[in-house]
């Protein structure tokens, strides 16, 4: 059974479309990759599949039950999201990630024994872990996306998507966080990330959704998806690709 | 369990002695001996104890004069900062005072109808004026809530955008008013400048169930508030009825600073200072700082009222003066410390 | 209406308070309840004044309580007053927050010169003096006659009364100073207006081309060199008048000289 599945979902913030009639399936363990050129509805399905935004038409289902029958609270503990911008107020690198925890603990409650665990992991697993005291707005870019994405891992959920969680880094930390995210995957996690550095994509994702204009304009796996015909139908552009001589996987060469 | 304990005991026992100093300075000299001797004499059981040494008239100084000015201070000073903290949480921006949302131009223009239209006419008395602030607190606070929705949801944009809009039209109509009639306008200056001065127990009894109210919601919501900062798809992600959080913040912040404003009059910057310095120092934990700031506010506005009546004696300054005085430096220092927050 | 009310009220007060015994310690909170209380020969039972109560000069010499716009409770509740006096126009919600504490107050706010003399008469009553303020009564009403009696009626000039510049404001009807002009002879140009302050524009003073000016903020030399005004009555005949304010506002017997001043000018005025 699909992890996730939509099923011809249509979605309009206002008159136009901006998502229509995508029908997609996602399974546990894999490391998926969104693209597209802008405007094609990305960030849009992050938001449906997380239930942030309710489709008009079609349906959404996460493990075979309809998205709309789970409450927030159930949903929070089964789907985390990094959207693309965030607020950075004078939490402490600790505070921002134990705020994953939120769905664990009561509201006059304290973060328990354990979810300190968690997070202390998280932090270590991110590499932020010696920044614990100190304040997110201090940070750098790079520091704070990481800080995002601990907490992101202490919410220890089965999905994880992510809105251009590369944007602000730098090259090292562009690696190692897709380094991550397909370790992740590999616990069994179904990580979504829209990615525009199409590379990044081709590199370490398992499987290709392309999206353009609202539609699922093909899907597979990054050898399948990324020939220089599918580019240039979509993003308008001609480059020609080559072949990984290690990895086997395409590599886009403008 | 235990170190929740020890703050709020002291906390407790910081505005305790505020209070009591408080209580013992004024424009008539009265001994502390006596002030502390009058006050223990409506302790139950001790009271009995206690000969009274003191004349009539102080006595009534000190009970009905100044014990209800100094406990107004607190309430005042703790629900502006509080209502501050919600405000600045829910629109996400540390710059937010609670009058933002136009609960001050809204109270300026009821207390303006009373003061100007109503009350000289003899239709009710001056005892009333708090009501008609509160009155034109909330309506303008609806109105802008209602303004700043874009799709049914409020957006934090919309309704700062309103709020200086409607603000700016209602402080216009007051200022007509005033203009037109013109024989009461120190009544309407006065009550704009913000002032602690002859106030009653009526006042405390008005403004502090909604303080305390607030101040139970406040820290009821204050994880809420904590998930809500990270920006409504994280919050949503996180669990956070994200528009439920909204409202529910607006609405409480709303009722405390509408209940302040009434018995005070627009007493500026507490509700913006008092936040904002304790985010700097004790962070953005809400509970953290919906508790840090109560107490600093509280004891902020008793110094500054405190102040107001007892550097000019007999003159009385209205404490709306010294909050400013304050603000302005307040702000070139931070000016100069450089922004800390990020979007 | 509203006088034989007070009137009414004042007898009661005055009932209670003769059962009282007449008030030992007042508080005055006004310059004119001051001079009066003074005028009924009870000014050494006065305690406590206002920083703005100047005359007669032993007033000088009591507590200072406040100002009008600001009442300073505590000093006031130090000399145990048993009776306040307040004029309704300056200290309004003060006078509710005293009747809370327990404080009787009484409040007089003559607006015009017949209720000047009645107050007169109700503040002997209330202090304890009543024929004392019978008497005042009586000898501000035989001079007010005497002043009046010797104006000539077929001369009636038009006069531009300003209180203030910007806006520009003068006083309209249910103010002394209009009544003051009225009764001196004049026609006051703004005798037309429904409130007893109104404001008017440039244009509808030199419209109604006023041929006496009386200016009441010392602002000879500025209202001089305002260029529209030069071609009214009043400016090309050099009969522009400054007049010290405090007298024309006081609701005292002291406000017969404001009117005695005012004839002089206007009878300077005939051509």
């Amino acid at each position: 059974m699909a992890k996730l599945h939509l099923a011809e979902v249509t979605y309009a913030y206002s008159e136009e479309p901006v998502v229509r009639a995508l029908t997609l399936s996602l399974e546990s363990g894999r490391f998926y990759g969104v693209v597209g050129p802008n405007g094609a509805g990305k960030s849009t399905l992050l938001k449906l599949m997380d239930g942030y935004i309710r489709p008009q038409q079609g349906v959404v289902y996460l493990n075979g039950r309809d998205l709309r029958s789970y409450s927030l609270a159930q949903l929070a503990r089964e789907i985390a999201l990094i959207p693309q911008t965030s607020y950075y107020f004078p939490f402490t690198v600790e505070e921002m990630v134990l705020l994953g925890r939120t769905p664990f603990y009561s509201r006059w409650g304290a973060p328990s024994a354990r979810d300190r665990r968690i997070a202390q992991a998280s932090m270590e697993i991110t590499g932020v872990a010696q920044l614990a005291g100190r304040l997110v707005s201090d940070l750098s870019g790079g520091e704070r996306q990481r800080v995002t994405l601990a907490r992101a891992f202490a919410q220890e959920t089965k999905v994880l998507l992510l809105d251009e969680p590369t944007n602000h880094l730098d090259l090292e930390h562009q690696i190692s966080t897709c380094r991550l995210l397909k370790e992740r995957s590999r616990q069994g996690v179904t990580v979504v990330a829209v990615l525009h550095d199409l590379n990044l994509a081709a590199s370490f994702c398992d499987h290709i959704f392309v999206l353009d204009q609202g539609r699922l304009v093909q899907e597979g796996q990054p050898g399948e998806v990324f020939t220089p015909e599918l580019i240039a139908q979509v993003f308008r552009v001609e480059v020609p690709t080559l072949r990984h001589p290690l990895t086997g996987r395409p590599i886009i060469a403008p | 369990m235990r170190r929740v304990l020890r703050r709020v005991g002291g906390a407790l026992f910081l505005l305790f002695t505020a209070a009591v100093v408080a209580t013992a300075l004024g424009s008539v000299n009265i001994p502390l001996a006596h002030v502390l001797g009058i006050l223990a004499a409506r302790l139950p059981g001790l009271g009995e104890l206690i000969e009274p040494g003191w004349s009539p008239a102080h006595e009534v100084i000190v009970l009905r004069v100044r014990l209800p000015r100094v406990l107004l201070a607190l309430v005042v000073g703790g629900g502006l900062s509080v209502a501050g903290v919600l405000f600045q949480g829910s629109l996400r921006n540390p710059l937010a005072d609670p009058y933002v949302i136009g609960v001050s131009a809204g109270a300026s223009l009821g207390a303006a109808v009373g003061l100007l239209l109503v009350i000289p006419r003899g239709i009710v008395g001056y005892g009333f004026l708090p009501l008609f602030a509160f009155a034109g607190a909330v309506l303008a606070t609806l109105a802008v809530s209602r303004l700043g929705q874009r799709r049914g949801r409020l957006e934090p944009t919309s309704v700062l955008l309103a709020g200086v809009a409607l603000g700016a039209f209602l402080t216009a109509v007051v200022s007509l008013l005033m203009v037109l009639r013109i024989e009461n306008l120190q009544d309407v200056y006065l009550w704009l400048m913000g002032s602690l001065s002859g106030r009653t127990w009526s006042h405390v009894s008005m403004a502090a169930p909604y303080v305390f109210l607030g101040l139970a919601l406040a820290l009821w919501l204050a994880k809420d508030l904590n998930v809500y900062l990270l920006g409504e798809e994280a919050a949503h992600s996180l669990g956070i009825d994200v528009q439920r959080v909204q409202r529910l913040v607006l609405l409480i912040g709303s009722l405390m600073a509408a209940a302040c404003v009434a018995v005070s009059g627009v007493i500026g910057f507490v509700g913006l200072m008092v936040p904002h310095a304790l985010r700097l120092i004790v962070g953005a934990e809400h509970r953290r700082l919906v508790f840090h700031s109560l107490w600093a506010g509280a004891v902020f506005l008793l110094l500054a009222d405190t102040l107001a009546r007892t550097v000019f004696s007999p003159l009385e300054i209205p404490v709306g003066i010294i909050t400013a005085f304050v603000g302005g430096p307040f702000f070139i220092y931070l000016l100069k410390r450089g922004s800390d927050f990020h979007g | 209406m509203r006088k034989s009310l007070a009137l009414a009220l004042v007898l009661v007060f005055s009932l209670t308070m003769a059962a009282a015994a007449a008030p030992q310690r007042i508080v005055s909170l006004a310059p004119s309840i001051t001079e009066n209380l003074f005028a009924l020969g009870v000014g050494e039972r006065v305690v406590g004044v206002t920083s703005w109560c100047t005359y007669p000069e032993e007033a000088q010499s009591r507590t200072v309580v406040g100002d009008a716009l600001n009442l300073n409770l505590e000093v006031l509740l130090s000399l145990e007053p048993d009776l306040v006096v307040g004029d309704a126009t300056l200290v309004q919600g003060h006078l509710e927050t005293l009747e809370s504490l327990g404080i009787p107050t009484f409040v007089i706010a003559p607006s015009t010169i017949a209720e000047v003399e009645a107050s007169l008469v109700e503040l002997g009553a209330v202090v304890g003096v009543p024929q004392r303020g019978e008497e005042l009564a009586r000898a501000m009403e035989a001079r007010l006659q005497e002043l009046v009696g010797g104006i000539e009626r077929s001369f009636r000039p038009r006069v531009w009364i300003e209180i203030w510049h910007d806006p520009l404001m003068t006083a309209g009807p249910g103010s002394f100073l209009h009544e003051l002009v009225e009764l001196a002879g004049g026609e006051n140009i703004a005798g037309d207006a429904d409130n007893p302050w109104p404001v008017f524009s440039e244009e509808l003073v030199i419209e109604r081309d006023p041929q006496v000016v009386i200016l009441t903020s010392y602002n000879l030399e500025e209202a001089l060199s305002r260029p529209a005004w030069q071609a009214t009555s009043a400016f090309k005949n050099g009969h522009v008048y400054e007049v010290n304010p405090d007298i024309y506002s006081r609701s005292t017997p002291r406000i017969l000289d404001a009117l005695a001043e005012l004839i002089a000018i206007l009878d300077e005025t005939r051509p």
